[in-house]
């Protein structure tokens, strides 16, 4: 078995045995060091094993090698409630969980890897780019964003950032080199899919703490296709297009509990349903200029279809398509010495959010420096790259809107409104009925909140060439 | 000729490089000033006071919560019963304690004196709420509004054989029936909805009538479609002149007609609880020294009133609710 083949065996077997992972951290950040220095506008400008997450047409420019490298996240962003005023407590409100502000919101730390080999021919490569978080895998911590979250954390949480960006990448690609001007390439997103199923026996349903369980986990794995174009029609000027599609991890099934002597032959079902780390379908269309003296710039458009987005319990959002544009810059200061810079502006898909829902999200404003050099070592060929990016989050404020007429619908499945957990027709005459009039909601959003703050990532890459 | 060229500009490089990195951290410096998160601040919707029923009774100088004398020489006026009914309730393979809080309006219209020195209170008794303690999962029974406000007001009688504090108090027996019309206490109740004697009380389109089946934040789970017949004794003792308190027999026969779910309509047996059932009767007409609990101010209490004040009531004279204990039913 030749090296290099030998290599992507054992990498790509190393990868199989990993847990599968989510894509997001990529998303958001970019994919490496070099990426993360250029806020991320390298669709038209591949030149790395990353390029089989952003577009794999632009594999066939990755020198080959391997590439090892960590990445940490710094998260600064904060959620503070605005007080409750008195008189809308719904009975009991409170006592499971005290409502909180979110200012201890999760950072991470990683390890990259990944690889590009050319297969048989030069102009098809193979390259992989995978990010391990370092504090374990298969992370997921789904919340609700109404008023249902009361009885868990009682707080509200970033939708599209926080917990998402402690999630493993895994992403590979195959780069084909068509024409002189023209490369293709194909590549995958990978995701765990599982499906559980708990039968649940209680033998007394007054101390639902003494149940028999049984549990069936069936493991399963969900594919997210990507495809990519880099044209290159003059000397001087790129074109890079790529497509990735959706992809989250999700766990589905349900539990089946018995009540001894009152459902036995006929359990009750309890449907589960979860997403995490969802990621909406992307397309990215980059123009770069190089050959300019050294310096490369590319401006880039990318369309995510939020309006597809699932919350963690697989609802449908009202979220709103986006576009992001960034602007990249890499200049060669010297043949082995790089400098690199950008800046972009991603605007939240999340409308206002004055109903019922407390989706958490901000427009950013990003801003990316970053550096690579080349250098030799025992004959060998190494280069390193230093990226640092800066997302501030623009401060929002949001208010739950008041009724014109002072009547809330009742929290249905369907409402969208600011809703009445207890309406006057739902109150039992247990509850003191001074209790029920107007609105009562322990919505951990109400009655408003602000929200903004910044998140810094920087990663550090090496690369043996070979 | 080269070199003496380019030093300059690798100097005006560098110092251009420097003006670039002053640029870019002034530029980093002002965007987190701008995303710092801004301060919370107050929300749309103003406090409400949720008190102010309860501030309602006492502000207006109603309470009436003086000394109050020991003799029930006046019986005449608005009382309110409040009855607590201890009751063992075994299903889905346990047993807990079943609480059956009542509350009703008792009208005292006429005390006559009989031979012996006693008298009868000629009284008029209306079913104003009643719910009950959970019994699974913190599920509970909602008597929804509908039923007693369907249940019409009827005679009742009341025996008192003194005036003085400790004289004995003893009711007649009173009989409800939801659900079902012309059934005499010894007789069974209707088991399917094709029996002619059932009766739509609550006027919802169901047999009999229509219980919810709960938490206690109000969500309702399932309904189940009931005929119930619950039959009681008083058995107290004069306390003072706006206060009887004692015990009662009782006995609450249900059949199931149908449900929304499995879950609402349970095989279970009903029993009495080792735990004495007990009940306050409290004066709520301001009449000596007692509470008046006429909010809307129109002379009169009604039913809606007194489940209004339920707070105040609880507080001021003893109509408290009881947990129930489980242990006591095993």
């Amino acid at each position: 078995m030749a090296p290099r083949t030998a290599l992507a065996v054992t990498i790509g077997g190393v990868v199989a045995l990993t847990t599968p992972a989510q894509a997001n951290i990529f998303d958001t950040f970019g994919a490496g060091a070099r990426s993360q220095g250029m806020a991320g506008a390298v669709t038209a400008l591949g030149g790395d094993h990353f390029s089989a997450f952003h577009n794999p047409a632009g594999l066939v420019e990755a020198p080959a090698g391997i590439g090892l490298g960590i990445t940490g996240l710094f998260n600064r962003t904060a959620i503070r409630l605005k007080p409750r005023p008195t008189g809308y407590d719904p009975p009991r409100y409170g006592l499971l969980r005290p409502r909180a502000d979110n200012e201890d919101a999760p950072g991470m730390s990683g390890v990259l890897l990944g690889f590009a080999l050319p297969l048989f021919i030069d102009d098809l490569v193979l390259g992989g780019a995978v990010l391990l978080p370092l504090d374990g895998f298969g992370h997921a911590n789904t919340h609700y964003a109404d008023e249902r979250e009361q009885a868990f954390g009682n707080q509200l949480q970033f939708e599209l950032l926080g917990e998402r960006m402690r999630t493993e990448v895994l992403s590979f690609g195959l780069g084909y080199r068509l024409l002189d001007w023209l490369s293709m390439g194909v590549g995958i997103l990978v995701q765990p899919q599982t499906t559980t199923t708990t039968d649940v026996y209680t033998p007394n349903a007054a101390d639902p703490g003494n149940v028999d369980l049984n549990l069936k986990i069936e493991p399963s794995a969900r594919w997210a296709l990507t495809l990519g174009l880099v044209a290159e029609p003059v000397r001087w000027l790129r074109i890079g297009v790529a497509f990735q599609d959706e992809m989250y991890f999700g766990v589905s099934g349900q539990n089946r509990v018995v009540i001894r002597g009152e459902s036995e032959g006929d359990p009750v079902i309890q449907p589960l349903n979860f997403v995490s780390g969802y990621s909406p379908p992307r397309l990215a269309v980059s123009v770069a200029a190089v050959d300019l003296g050294g310096l490369k710039a590319a401006l880039e458009g990318t369309w995510r279809g939020w309006s597809r987005y699932l919350d963690n319990h697989g609802a449908q959002t009202q979220f709103e398509n986006t576009v992001e544009w960034k602007l990249g810059f890499e200049y060669a200061v010297s043949n082995r010495t790089r400098l690199r810079a950008g800046t972009a502006w991603v605007p939240t898909p999340v409308p206002t959010q004055s109903g019922r829902t407390n989706y958490v999200d901000n427009d950013r404003v990003v801003l990316s420096v970053g550096a690579g050099r080349d250098f030799e070592l025992s004959e060998h060929q190494f280069s390193v790259d230093l990226g640092v990016q800066l997302h501030g989050l623009l401060g929002a404020e949001v208010n739950k809107k008041k009724a014109a007429n002072g009547q809330y619908p009742g929290c249905n499945t369907d409402t969208t409104d600011l809703c009445d957990e207890l309406t006057e027709a739902d109150g039992g005459l247990f509850i003191d009925p001074a209790a029920t009039q107007g609105l009562q909601t322990g919505n951990p959003g109400f009655p408003g909140y602000t929200h903004g703050g910044y998140l810094v990532v920087t990663s550090l890459d090496l690369t043996w060439k070979f | 000729m080269a070199a003496p060229t380019q030093k300059p500009s690798r100097s005006h490089g560098r110092r251009s490089q420097g003006r670039s990195t002053a640029v870019g951290l002034g530029l980093a410096l002002s965007l987190l000033a701008g995303c710092s998160v801004p301060e919370a601040g107050d929300g749309d919707f103003p406090s409400r006071d949720a008190s102010a029923l309860d501030s309602d009774v006492f502000d207006q100088g109603q309470t009436g919560l003086g000394d109050a004398g020991l003799s029930l020489d006046d019986p005449r006026g608005t009382w309110l019963l409040f009855a607590e009914d201890h009751k063992c309730l075994s299903a889905v393979g346990t047993s807990v304690e079943n609480l059956i809080w009542t509350t009703y309006r008792v009208e005292v219209l006429e005390a006559s004196e009989v031979s012996g020195g006693g008298r009868t209170l000629r009284s008029r008794i209306e079913l104003c709420a009643q719910d009950l303690s959970p019994f699974i999962g913190g599920l509970r029974t909602i008597v929804p509004p509908a039923i007693p406000a369907a249940v019409p007001e009827r005679d009742w009688t009341l025996f008192v054989a003194g005036t003085e504090a400790g004289a004995a108090v003893v009711g007649a027996e009173v009989m409800e029936l939801w659900g079902a019309a012309g059934i005499t206490p010894e007789q069974s109740l209707p088991v399917d909805d094709t029996d002619p004697r059932l009766v739509d009380l609550d006027d919802d389109g169901r047999p009999g009538v229509s219980f919810s089946v709960g938490s206690d934040t109000g969500g309702s789970v399932c309904e189940v479609f009931v005929v119930q017949r619950t039959r009681f004794r008083l058995d107290g003792t004069v306390q003072n002149a706006r206060s009887i308190t004692g015990t009662f027999w009782s006995q609450v026969d249900k059949t199931i007609l149908g449900s929304t779910a499995a879950l609402c309509a349970p095989e279970n047996v009903m029993v009495q609880s080792p735990i004495a059932n007990r009940f306050v009767m409290i004066r709520v007409d301001g009449q000596a020294g007692a509470l008046h609990i006429d909010l809307d101010g129109d002379g009169t209490v009604s039913c809606a009133e007194l489940v209004g004040a339920r707070s105040v009531l609880e507080g001021a004279g003893g109509a408290t609710r009881t947990p129930p204990d489980n242990s006591v039913c095993h």
